[in-house]
């Protein structure tokens, strides 16, 4: 049975959290390095630049490993149960509004029908005006 | 029975010719019915809108899995404990399909398909099945039945009317002396039609919108769920791309160039972050719950209604602008700011 909407979104949130974690302590470890320096008026050391080149690393891994998560999740919703369920109902709901337009439709069709009848009517009409002017005039 | 009709503004004692003709209509005569015009301008507002907000769907579901595509281009290119593999009981004379996925040391990605499908397929045929429903709200709108049924009566009263006067004439009589019936039978039926056509098309409102909405309603939450994780995806680029230049120029903080390609990245990242792609969806929601809300409850008002379409309309050219943005800015450009 496919997954639904909930289900994943759930689980890709959780993952997405930890991940945006991580890479929020590593970005807070590089500026700290920056800022220190800064305001002890130097420049950085090599080391700490090495340091930050290791957390820079890090931080592409985790996009990298965001970018899978995203394009998975994205790809779960597409297949997820949910959204086959939506798909059926808005095709109802579509098909029943198509059954109002030919209704509609139909009434050109009934007022010809009344038009007809109307006609015949009028005929009848004009006859009997013809027999009641005939005579008399 | 005697009916009074109101007819441009002139009350009419049709004959009992009329009462006659009011059973071949199959209509219930209204009273105090909302005219499906005052609907009309916003469906067709709302049918527009999610035509342009299903568009730049369908523009960001390419974007990303071109994008993604690109990816694990570059990680098959760039990790040699990686490579393409043709997919178990594939591509051999009795398989339906041949495709192609990755080997790979990284878990996440051992397994993707290769080519990636497109992501949002079943989400954009979504999207598309309720562009066709604003559709046919559109269409119910517009329909000339009316109109069709007009010249029908029309035309046939028309020539009753000439008959009967031929008939008195032949008979010696004057036609003048004939009373005239066809404009008067004629507007009562057109009257009718017109009322039938107007309960049919709010009717058929009504109930699509009542029927739709909790529809829309859980369609635009997901939309709006993966607007924003499809855009964030997008986003991670101007990320990377942001914090590549912060590093080069706080390695160098002497370098006027590096500090000004920084706050450029800068800007371009928030200018991304500020923009919120999920909220088209939420706008959307918004629109049709007051469209429905507003034709199944006297209390709510069109005005109301068609402000929130108009935030709708608002935001769906937002959307597109988003999207093309973040297009712009995966094929390397940069954007509009």
């Amino acid at each position: 049975m496919s997954e639904t909407a909930q289900q994943i979104i759930a689980e890709a949130t959780e993952a997405g959290d930890r991940l945006h974690d991580l890479d929020r302590a590593l970005q807070q470890e590089m500026d700290e390095i920056f800022t220190n320096a800064v305001l002890a008026d130097r420049e950085m050391t090599e080391a700490e630049k090495a340091r930050r080149k290791e957390i820079r690393a890090e931080q592409t891994e985790i996009a990298d490993t965001m970018r899978v998560l995203k394009f998975v999740t994205l790809a779960r919703l597409n297949n997820s149960s949910t959204v086959a369920g939506l798909k059926a109902q808005i095709d109802d709901v579509t098909t029943e509004l198509a059954d109002d337009l030919s209704r509609l439709r139909n009434v050109a069709r009934y007022a010809e029908l009344a038009a007809k009848i109307t006609a015949s009517i009028a005929r009848l009409t004009g006859k009997i005006a013809g027999l009641v002017a005939g005579p008399g005039l | 029975m005697t009916i009074l009709i109101t007819v441009g503004g002139r009350r009419h004692r049709p004959r009992g010719i009329l009462n006659a003709l009011a059973l071949s209509v199959p209509l219930a005569v209204l009273a105090g019915c909302t005219s499906p015009d005052e609907y009309s301008g916003a469906i067709g507002k709302f049918s527009a809108a999610t035509g342009s907000a299903a568009t730049s769907l369908h523009s960001l579901n390419a974007s990303v899995t071109q994008d993604y595509k690109a990816f694990l281009d570059d990680h098959l290119a760039t990790n040699s404990r990686s490579a393409l593999k043709q997919t178990s009981d594939d591509c051999d004379i009795k398989a339906e399909r041949c495709r192609l996925e990755l080997i790979s040391s990284e878990p996440d990605l051992n397994g993707q398909k290769y080519p990636p499908d497109p992501v949002l397929s079943n989400l954009v045929a979504v999207m598309d099945g309720i562009v066709l429903y604003a559709q046919g709200l559109s269409d119910l709108m517009a329909d000339k039945s009316a109109e069709d049924a007009q010249v029908h009566v029309n035309a046939a009263l028309g020539s009753a009317e000439a008959l009967a006067g031929t008939v008195v004439a032949l008979k010696g009589g004057d036609p003048a002396n004939l009373p005239s019936f066809a404009a008067e039978v004629g507007a009562g039926v057109n009257w009718l039609a017109e009322q039938y056509v107007n309960r049919v098309k709010l009717n058929g409102l009504k109930h699509a919108t009542k029927h739709a909405d909790p529809v829309i309603q859980d369609a635009t939450g997901l939309f709006a769920t993966a607007a924003a994780i499809a855009a964030e995806f997008e986003g991670i680029s101007l990320t990377e791309e942001f914090r590549t230049k912060m590093v080069d120029y706080q390695n160098e903080r002497s370098s006027g160039t590096k500090r000004d390609r920084a706050v450029t990245a800068a800007v371009k990242l928030d200018t991304f972050l500020r923009a919120k792609p999920s909220q088209t969806f939420a706008k959307l929601g918004e629109a049709h719950a007051a469209l429905t809300a507003s034709l199944n409850d006297p209390e709510v008002s069109v005005v109301r209604m068609l402000a929130k379409i108009e935030a709708f309309v608002a935001e769906a050219e937002k959307f597109k602008k988003i999207v093309e943005d973040l297009i712009s800015v995966a094929e390397g450009g940069q954007g509009s700011e």
